[in-house]
């Protein structure tokens, strides 16, 4: 759905609003938990009030715009803080949306400046202000640049400050972004979210992430539609509305509920008591929609790739041909079908999923093909025979065994390497499966690298950058991928002023990338929620499930636990 | 002397601990009957075996299922001596020497324990159970009808109900439940067998020092006793295997087994503590025995009784431990199939295919409530005041 | 007693100091620490890692890493939980409350009803109630433990709230939304049903063990004479097991109570995760696996604490119970 879309029929229904209000004033404040105290909209539109209940496996660790690391945080920063622009995803690509088309954005204007356009000015929205009634000013901005780039603030987003030279307040609504090179990603790269000086001023950079903001995130300062209201850790986050913001939201509450068992988790989407479950896997994904009838499944689109990593600092791996056959010997779309993913996943073929338009080339990069006996006749050029007949294959006496790694906690994965074990099994080639938790598997991936193969995914840069996982000798690039055309290719794209003209150079790339095999592509996928269709104007695409919390609305019945409600049987099956 | 019964009368922390008083029976000789050797000889193949089914659960990834010659030879074998061995004793307790000879043996404790276990039906189910699930673990290949590893067509074969072909249907990769649950029995009863036969040697070698020694040697011993009590033991086998990479089967026996001792060395130690003042150690003694061999010999065996029935319940107790582990995702590795990582794996699919953790549970209760009975049972036997 | 009392307490700190030690070194033994999760964003570069692990002070050696540990700890200070990015003195009152709701609600769970099949079956030993009540105590005790739970989940919760049952109970969390919002009354009730299903998985396992306690204590005071001289002077049945038999038999069981708390705790990781339960069991979890020492410790500290603190209760309540120990 389009921000703009339904906010020109917001404003129509303001004059009924304004009537209605004082009617249903006393009855909304003491009967809240009654439900939606708010009147219905017309024809079935939006309507104001109630409480959206929704499912996550994980608790919030630091949602700081400083110091989020993924999961439930980055997600908590979307709906928590604003930016100089927001980023959004429209028709396949990257944008930076300004405060005419999203709210969250803090200026209406930006343009480059300077002789070679390497300086970026905002003129920022006029009447801004804090979740605690203070300004938001361009000092904001200077002061939280000065801390992205502090490394004793030791923000994991550093990285994306590096590149800026100085940020000038020219006055209080007017800021300037100096970089030290023109590159693709300027923009994004000064829409990070700001932080309220007036809170952290004094604090000194070490000390902030321990700052009691953060550990008691119900007092954090916010910008955004929502700010946390009550936290109960471990178990409960909920979300009210911040007065501040340029828009109402239509919800009266968001409640956060951290249910860590997935079964425990549909359990209550089918009780009614949660409306929104996320982190649904795709083998249950049939059964539940036999069961719910009128459930609706909201894909955060394929912005991951699952994929085989492989040491190639092992002689075993060290040979593009031998990876290559190894991928050759998996049949990826039977795999799709066995765990049932058709609808969810795709197979994938290089580090450019279909949904980034200008990157992904279908002609030019295609997915291995399944050929059992390509892979044999490949493996066998490479000198690996069986010659003793038990099945496995050997060079030089050893046989080809290894072990496959990944965290037993991601149940699809699991059942991934089960089979690819019996696939691989049918070349000559004998794995054994190693389940580990995720902390160990990271540390043998990017700490001492001590794996033979990982079976793991990588969320795509939407800008499209491949330099952070295809450079030389950082942990990042854990496979070992050393290749001296593809590093040329990847610097001359780091080298352009702008997504567009960087895309043609990304595409070869990710091409030269792909032919040097440092991992097998597997199928491009992305998490999926399940939905009570009462709960409405989400949008959910490949930048977040939480973009819109402000045009969330619930229709029907009243909020989580109305079973009573005829819209969504359950048919118990 | 609050402290000393504090001891000896609080339970290790199983729900069902054993109680049996210190010193109960009379003084076990050295050697004893004949059969106590065969026991000896039926446990150490037990162990032999319980060991070569975690090795082959292990070999390759390929769990104990690959149907190995050997296998099937041994499973053939073992028929044929259950089929021999029935025929004699059907023989013989229908030849008229032994319904004339009637009773006339003396009266050993194991004699007389025998003879009340004999009355409880319970146990003897319990018994019965037992014996038979060991049998089956052991002519599994030729009763199973599918390849426990062996992933079916994609479309046609996963998710099926329980049918005639598959009694228990068949998962989500298309194996059958069935099979599955057969070589389950093997790595599940096997991870018992020994997780316990090491959590009972160290707990009674243990309490045996600790009591037979006494002074420091006993406070050190039972300090560390205290301390490893003071502990859950589910939070303990979590952070060791967490830390330590679950890579292989052995880790979570051997870890299972060194966090299950506690109870057993207190239980000993209370017996040896009364049995070192007894008259048959001094006398051994005083004949200038030396200490190791008074505590193999002659401590060592008298407190039996109390340790089978603790190992027994543990049995039990280790299986639904290695349960608890799976559902963590620590447990045994898929692809082996133990009943606890099938209970695990199912747990998604309870709602839409029930018979994937319904049955591994069923075979996890009804082993656990065998071992329980028999223990139980064991347990009123053997301790005299019990008896009734 | 008073001196008994200090003996034990001044024991017990030995005791949880060598845990602690074994634990911390355990656990710093293992590969990986808090810094790895943070690899999982391509944003962050080696040198913020290094910066972190600075800040976290992990780049010590091992043996300073355990000397300022232990002095903090000595202070009353757990230190800053790495993976929740919060002191643990703010975590911990939180939590152990949560569970101490949990573990004691399913203490009395375990007691009453263990207590009462218990003396069912004494009363009417070998007859077919006392086999039946033993073959299904002896049922639920041998169910996985999660098994059960989602088995209750799924008929109490999932299942009542279909057929439309007059009862449903909660399948997770600690209260309901509309929690803030209730009047008392309400809000206990609410408590009871999100308390109801957890307590019921943690305990039923106890309970069998509880029972068959209960039996065996009971049968042998019904054994004993004065029992048969209340009964020889013409008391009724129910006054006669009610109040001389069962008053002498609860001594034994008394004594459980203090030792059943290493078991509940080890069933909470399991139940708490099933339930959404933010206690004890599930922190300790989810801290061993995001490799959060201090919390480790922490959490460690705690559980261990309270279970010397369960055995030394029992051994107190046996002395109160029973005049012959108090007389010694």
């Amino acid at each position: 759905m389009n921000a703009r879309g339904w906010r020109g029929a917001a404003a129509g229904r303001a004059a009924v609003l304004a009537l209605l209000v004082l009617a249903a004033g006393c009855a909304d404040r003491d009967g809240r938990d009654k439900g939606p105290g708010g009147p219905p909209g017309k024809d079935g539109g939006p309507r104001r009030g109630g409480t959206a209940v929704v499912a996550e496996n994980a608790d919030i660790q630091q949602p700081f715009p400083l110091f989020f690391t993924g999961g439930l945080d980055s997600d908590m920063i979307d709906i928590m803080y604003m930016g100089l622009t927001r980023g959004a995803w429209r028709d396949g690509r990257l944008v930076s949306l300004l405060s005419d088309q999203s709210p969250m954005a803090m200026a209406w204007l930006w343009e480059y400046t300077g002789p070679d356009s390497t300086s970026i000015r905002y003129r920022m929205r006029s009447a801004l202000r804090w979740s605690d009634g203070q300004p938001i000013t361009a000092h904001d901005v200077v002061f939280t640049y000065g801390l992205y780039a502090d490394s004793a603030v030791a923000s994991p987003r550093q990285q994306n400050a590096s590149q800026i030279d100085s940020v000038v307040a020219e006055n209080d609504s007017t800021v300037v972004f100096h970089f030290k090179r023109r590159y693709p990603e300027m923009v994004f790269d000064s829409g990070l979210g700001i932080i309220p000086r007036h809170v952290y001023g004094d604090v000194a950079p070490g000390a902030l992430s321990t700052h009691p903001s953060i550990s008691r995130p119900q007092n954090l300062v916010v910008s955004g539609s929502f700010r946390i209201g009550e936290y109960q850790p471990g178990s409960q986050i909920t979300l009210v509305p911040n007065p501040s913001f340029p828009v109402r939201p239509l919800l009266d509450r968001i409640v956060i509920r951290v249910i860590p068992e997935p079964t425990t988790r549909l359990v209550e989407l089918r009780n009614h008591a949660v409306h929104w479950a996320r982190g649904v896997s795709f083998d249950q994904i049939p059964a539940l929609r036999q069961q719910i009838p009128g459930l609706v499944l909201d894909n955060e689109a394929g912005r991951y790739w699952e994929y085989l990593g492989y040491n190639a600092r092992r002689p075993q791996f060290a040979d593009a041909s031998v990876r290559r056959a190894l991928g050759m010997a998996i049949d990826v779309p039977g795999i799709i079908r066995q765990l049932r993913m058709e609808e969810w996943t795709t197979q994938a073929s290089g580090p450019y999923p279909p949904i980034l338009k200008d990157l992904h080339d279908p002609q030019r990069v295609r997915p291995l093909p399944y050929d059992t006996a390509g892979a044999r006749r490949l493996l066998e050029a490479a000198g690996w025979r069986d010659a003793d007949g038990d099945g496995i294959r050997e060079k030089d006496g050893r046989p080809f065994r290894f072990t496959l790694t990944t965290n037993a906690d991601n149940r699809r994965r699991m059942d991934v390497s089960q089979i690819l074990q019996r696939m691989w099994r049918e070349v000559g080639v004998d794995v054994r499966l190693q389940g580990l938790e995720l902390g160990t598997v990271q540390a043998r991936q990017f700490g001492d690298q001590n794996f033979d193969v990982v079976l793991g995914s990588w969320g795509v840069e939407l800008s499209g950058a491949l330099g952070t996982l295809f450079a030389r000798n950082t942990p990042l690039n854990f496979v070992g991928w050393d290749d001296a055309e593809g590093l040329r290719l990847i610097a001359q794209a780091e080298a352009q002023p702008t997504l567009a003209t960087a895309a043609p150079a990304w595409r070869a790339a990710a091409e030269r990338i792909v032919q040097t095999q440092p991992y097998t592509w597997l199928y491009y996928y992305g998490p999926v929620t399940a939905r009570d269709p009462r709960l409405r104007g989400i949008h959910v695409d490949a930048y977040g499930a939480y973009q819109n919390v402000w045009e969330w609305w619930l229709a029907g019945g009243g909020g989580a636990g109305a079973a009573d409600d005829t819209a969504m049987k359950d048919t118990g099956r | 002397m609050v402290r000393a019964s504090a001891d000896v009368e609080s339970v290790p922390p199983e729900p069902m601990p054993p109680a049996v008083p210190p010193g109960g029976g009379a003084p076990v000789r050295a050697g004893g009957a004949a059969w106590s050797r065969i026991v000896a000889l039926v446990l150490a193949w037990g162990f032999l075996l319980s060991i070569l089914y975690l090795s082959l659960g292990k070999i390759r990834g390929i769990p104990a299922m690959r149907r190995v010659g050997v296998d099937i030879y041994l499973a053939l074998a073992t028929l044929l001596v259950l089929a021999l061995l029935l025929a004699r004793w059907t023989w013989r307790s229908v030849s008229p020497a032994h319904l004339a000879r009637g009773r006339v043996k003396g009266d050993s404790q194991w004699a007389i324990a025998a003879r009340h276990f004999k009355k409880n039906k319970l146990a003897i189910a319990g018994l019965v159970v037992m014996i038979l699930l060991y049998v089956i673990t052991l002519i599994t290949p030729l009763i199973a009808p599918f390849d426990p590893a062996a992933q079916g067509d994609i479309i046609t074969s996963r998710y099926l109900p329980p049918s005639l072909e598959h009694l228990m249907g068949t998962d989500k990769f298309g194996r059958d439940i069935f099979s599955r649950v057969l070589y389950g029995a093997r790595i599940s009863l096997s991870i018992g067998f020994v997780a316990v036969g090491i959590s009972v040697t160290l707990g009674t070698l243990i309490g045996a020092l600790a009591g037979y020694f006494g002074g420091w040697v006993d406070g050190v011993l039972m300090r560390f006793t205290d301390m490893m009590l003071a502990f859950p033991r589910l939070v303990l086998l979590i952070v060791v295997i967490a830390v330590f990479e679950n890579q292989s089967i052995w880790l979570v026996v051997v870890v299972l087994g060194l966090t299950g001792w506690m109870g057993t060395s207190r239980i000993v130690r209370g017996e040896v503590l009364s049995l070192r003042e007894r008259e048959f150690v001094q006398a051994a003694r005083a004949l200038g025995m030396g200490d190791w061999r008074i505590i193999l010999r002659h401590v060592i065996p008298n407190t039996l009784a109390p340790v089978i029935v603790s190992a027994t319940l543990g049995i039990g107790l280790t299986i639904l431990t290695e349960a608890s582990l799976s559902f963590l995702g620590l447990g045994v590795q898929p692809p082996t199939p133990s009943w606890g990582n099938m209970v695990a794996d199912g747990r998604d699919a309870l709602t839409q295919a029930w018979w994937i953790a319904t049955f591994p549970g069923l075979a996890i209760v009804l082993t656990v409530v065998a071992f329980n009975l028999l223990g139980d049972g064991l347990r009123d036997a053997l301790d005299p005041r019990l008896r009734t | 007693m008073i001196g008994y009392l200090l003996r034990r307490l001044l024991g017990a700190i030995p005791l949880l100091l060598g845990i602690l030690t074994l634990i911390f070194f355990v656990m710093h033994l293992a590969p990986g620490d808090p810094t790895d999760r943070i690899f999982n964003n391509p944003n962050v570069s080696p040198e913020v890692i290094e910066q972190m692990r600075r800040n976290l002070g992990l780049d010590k050696p091992l043996h300073v890493q355990y000397g300022r540990w232990l002095w903090s700890f000595v202070r009353g200070d757990f230190g800053y939980s790495f993976g929740q990015m919060r002191p643990i003195n703010e975590i911990l009152p939180v939590v152990l409350w949560n569970t101490l709701q949990l573990t004691l609600i399913s203490l009395v769970v375990i007691f009453v009803v263990g207590m009462l099949i218990g003396i069912v079956q004494a009363v009417r030993q070998y007859s077919i109630a006392d086999n039946v009540l033993t073959f299904l105590a002896l049922f639920f005790y041998s169910m996985p433990s999660f098994w059960f739970a989602l088995m209750l989940i799924l008929i109490f919760s999932l299942r009542a709230g279909q057929e439309g049952w007059f009862f449903q109970f909660p399948a997770s969390g600690m209260t309901g939304i509309e929690y803030e919002y209730m009047g008392a009354g309400g809000k206990l009730l609410d408590r009871a049903r999100h308390l109801f299903l957890p307590a019921v998985a943690l305990g039923i396992g106890s309970a069998a063990g509880v029972a068959r306690y209960m039996r065996g204590a009971m049968l042998e005071v019904i054994h004993q004479d004065f029992i048969r001289t209340a009964r020889a002077k013409g008391l009724s049945e129910r006054t006669v097991i009610f109040k001389h038999a069962l008053r002498n038999a609860l001594i034994p069981i008394i004594t459980l109570l203090g030792l059943y708390l290493p078991f509940l705790l080890s069933g909470a990781v399991l139940v708490e995760t099933i339930f959404a339960w933010p206690g004890m069991g599930r922190t300790i979890v989810e801290a061993i696996m995001a490799r959060d020492y201090p919390l480790v410790m922490a959490t460690s500290f705690v559980i261990a604490a309270i279970v010397v603190l369960g055995n030394l209760l029992s051994d107190v309540l046996y002395a109160v119970v029973d005049p012959r120990i108090r007389n010694e």
